[in-house]
């Protein structure tokens, strides 16, 4: 049965941090992949495309978000610098896979944000959200451009920990 | 918090750096390796991505602005409704339809009720309520662009445009809708931008870029509608509402409002004036009074990917469109180098005569003209750039091995006869000419990349673009070939438009 607009809208939105994150590897902006987002969405609604199911959707969604990362990439004249498709088709195939386990994760992941320190906040900010390189980070925060990668790298598995802990408070970090 | 492995720290630092392109190309070709077999390193990619997406969004609700007029709730269709989740307060359809207003509201109260804020996060909040961005201010010269209901905040390049009805007051601006379209837009203009594939220009002038985007665009007139079939062309609204469509490239279809059914299809050069009582009348086209917005134009460089049909020439062709120059072969796979692209790729084998400097060369060189006639009105105007890349390759060999590669293009305001006649004359005539240079690593599993940029100077007439790989370690006089394995591939060739205002009419 076909589903209603209503269902495939919920659907997207349920995973919309997923296809974001899918646009994100392909165009590495975090703005530029709400944009994609955003147009899978409404392409949904207006094309003339029927979903029989709502993996039919998220699958879908997956490729036409991948499809309008590389369209944006190439009207905004960026160098594609994605990695192999390949690599690309294993990832779509495992985004879809991961289903709800990973939509929990990022809502986890919003309390685990909002709950680190300011200067930690403020270097993902500029990473991520300012879209700063890092290189470019460095040289704002006068360090090193290998203690840039370490201090990301590090947050970002501190991130990891607070949320494999709040999915499952029994658990415990093997060190 | 305990410390997370060691080995995963450094696949994460090293994941980073991919992200941020810092890797060596070895060490990405090494990466990549690993996260086609490793489903863990995937993972970790993934998980990055998923960082990346929710932080931004965490930080766009922090830094949230009040919407700009721009977002007009109370014009939002469906689409944009649903994928903004207005507060219940200010939420309001224009009666539309009915039915449009059905589904509307249908899918709103189905946003609440579905509950789609994330734990923790109730509905309504900022980034949710972003409305669905249609464009972006690409570019903009001394532009005063508002939103209707916000005057008090002029518009700036690089800000992305929810739907709803601009004014520009001053100035020039290039709009790039999200579905490929570009409008450039001169003042004074007001426009409403209504979708990604839709606007309405209430008065001034636009020029509309529709370029291969797969759904037509719609611009929306006092008089009617303009339609494009995949093309170029200018509007002008006048205050009266008379509309005039000149056509630069392709067709378009003119609907009247005063009458439904007529069409008027325009084709290239030609142009459609319709009166505010909806008489349509032809008047002469014209493409200089209209702003012109920026434009990539490809295709004028042929077989640069060196597929087996592609035609060289061991000789100085004065012809456009040919490879001509020193002996090379298209080949296939060899030599344990692949094709960067295709099923084959350019060999270069010999040195030849340097019609430049009269003198036997150190460099097999190949060349083709390019005709930049048809855009001497941008060129003159000083608008125009030439961009050329290209992959270069070579065996792993030895230290008597040749290594370097280079990428040239020159502009003439001669033809290709003329130039090379006056290229053999000593010394060489001074002309505009940009060169890129490389050493390539001994690696035939990776391929360089060369570029080059060229601002045409006002009065080019033909460009020639050359590539070469130089003896640089061993001159092998007499030898043939004189290279070992060196290989070029996947040259591409496009000429960037920079926007501007029309003349003024």
């Amino acid at each position: 049965m076909k589903l209603s607009e209503q269902h495939i809208l919920r659907v997207l939105m349920r995973s919309r941090d997923r296809v974001a994150a899918a646009a994100w590897v392909v165009l590495r902006d975090s703005q530029a992949a709400e944009d994609v987002f955003q147009n899978v969405a409404i392409k949904a609604m207006t094309k003339e495309v029927c979903f029989e199911s709502e993996g039919a959707v998220l699958s879908w969604a997956f490729i036409t978000a991948r499809r309008e990362a590389v369209d944006w990439l190439r009207r905004h004249r960026r160098e594609a610098n994605a990695p192999s498709a390949e690599i690309l088709d294993l990832l779509d195939a495992e985004w879809l896979a991961a289903g709800t386990r990973e939509d929990h994760r990022a809502t986890a992941l919003r309390d685990c944000f909002d709950e680190l320190p300011d200067k930690s906040r403020r270097l993902l900010r500029l990473r991520y959200f300012e879209g700063v390189a890092c290189a470019g980070i460095a040289d704002q925060l006068g360090a090193k451009l290998d203690a840039v990668y370490k201090r990301l790298s590090r947050l970002h598995s501190l991130l990891r920990e607070c949320v494999e802990h709040r999915l499952d408070p029994t658990r415990t970090v093997e060190t | 918090m305990s410390k997370w492995p060691s080995d995963d720290e450094a696949l994460r630092q090293r994941l980073l750096k991919f992200l941020d392109g810092t890797l060596t190309a070895a060490e990405r070709r090494t990466l990549e390796r690993l996260l086609v077999d490793d489903a863990q390193a995937r993972d970790v990619l993934r998980e990055l991505a998923l960082h990346a997406v929710v932080i931004a969004d965490c930080e766009r609700v922090t830094n949230a602005s009040p919407p700009m007029s721009g977002s007009l709730p109370a014009v939002e269709d469906h689409r944009s409704a649903a994928l903004a989740a207005p507060p219940a307060s200010s939420w309001s359809v224009l009666p539309w339809t009915l039915a449009a207003t059905a589904i509307c509201a249908c899918i709103v109260l189905g946003w609440y009720v579905a509950g789609f804020g994330r734990s923790g996060t109730a509905p309504g909040l900022p980034s949710r309520e972003q409305p669905v961005r249609l464009a972006e201010v690409r570019f903009a010269q001394d532009a005063h662009l508002i939103a209707q209901q916000t005057p008090e905040h002029a518009l700036e390049e690089g800000q992305r445009l929810p739907r709803g009805t601009y004014l520009l007051e001053s100035g020039f601006v290039e709009l790039d809708f999200f579905s490929g379209v570009v409008l450039a837009v001169e003042s004074p203009a007001t426009l409403q931008l209504i979708s990604q594939h839709e606007a309405r220009l209430l008065e001034g002038r636009v020029s509309v870029e529709a370029g291969d985007a797969e759904t037509s665009f719609v611009l929306h007139t006092p008089v009617g509608e303009v339609i494009d079939i995949g093309t170029r062309y200018g509007v002008y609204v006048a205050g009266d509402g008379a509309t005039e469509t000149h056509v630069f490239e392709g067709l378009v279809d003119i609907h009247s409002s005063a009458s439904r059914r007529a069409v008027k299809r325009v084709e290239a050069a030609t142009a459609v004036r319709v009166s505010a009582s909806g008489a349509m009348a032809s008047v002469p086209a014209t493409e200089k009074v209209f702003p012109q917005p920026s434009r990539e134009i490809a295709n004028l460089l042929l077989d640069g990917d060196f597929e087996a049909d592609t035609e060289l020439l061991a000789t100085d062709a004065e012809d456009v469109g040919v490879w001509s120059g020193d002996v090379c072969r298209i080949v296939g796979p060899g030599q344990q180098v692949q094709p960067y692209s295709g099923a084959a790729m350019l060999m270069f084998q010999s040195t030849g005569k340097d019609t430049q400097q009269a003198a036997p060369t150190v460099a097999s060189q190949l060349s083709q003209w390019i005709d930049l006639s048809p855009y001497r009105d941008a060129i003159s105007a000083g608008r125009v750039r030439a961009v050329v890349s290209a992959r270069f390759n070579r065996i792993a060999g030895n230290e008597r091995t040749d290594s370097q590669f280079g990428i040239h293009l020159e502009s003439f305001d001669v033809s290709p006869r003329q130039a090379q006649r006056r290229l053999q004359s000593q010394p060489a005539p001074p002309r505009s000419r940009v060169s890129y240079q490389l050493l390539s690593d001994d690696n035939p599993g990776s391929w360089e990349r060369a570029e080059a940029v060229l601002t045409l100077p006002n009065d080019a007439r033909f460009l020639q673009v050359t590539i070469l790989a130089f003896e640089n370690v061993s001159n092998d006089v007499g030898e043939r070939p004189e290279f070992d394995g060196h290989f070029a591939d996947d040259l591409r060739f496009h000429l960037d438009v920079d926007p501007a205002p029309g003349d003024k009419p």
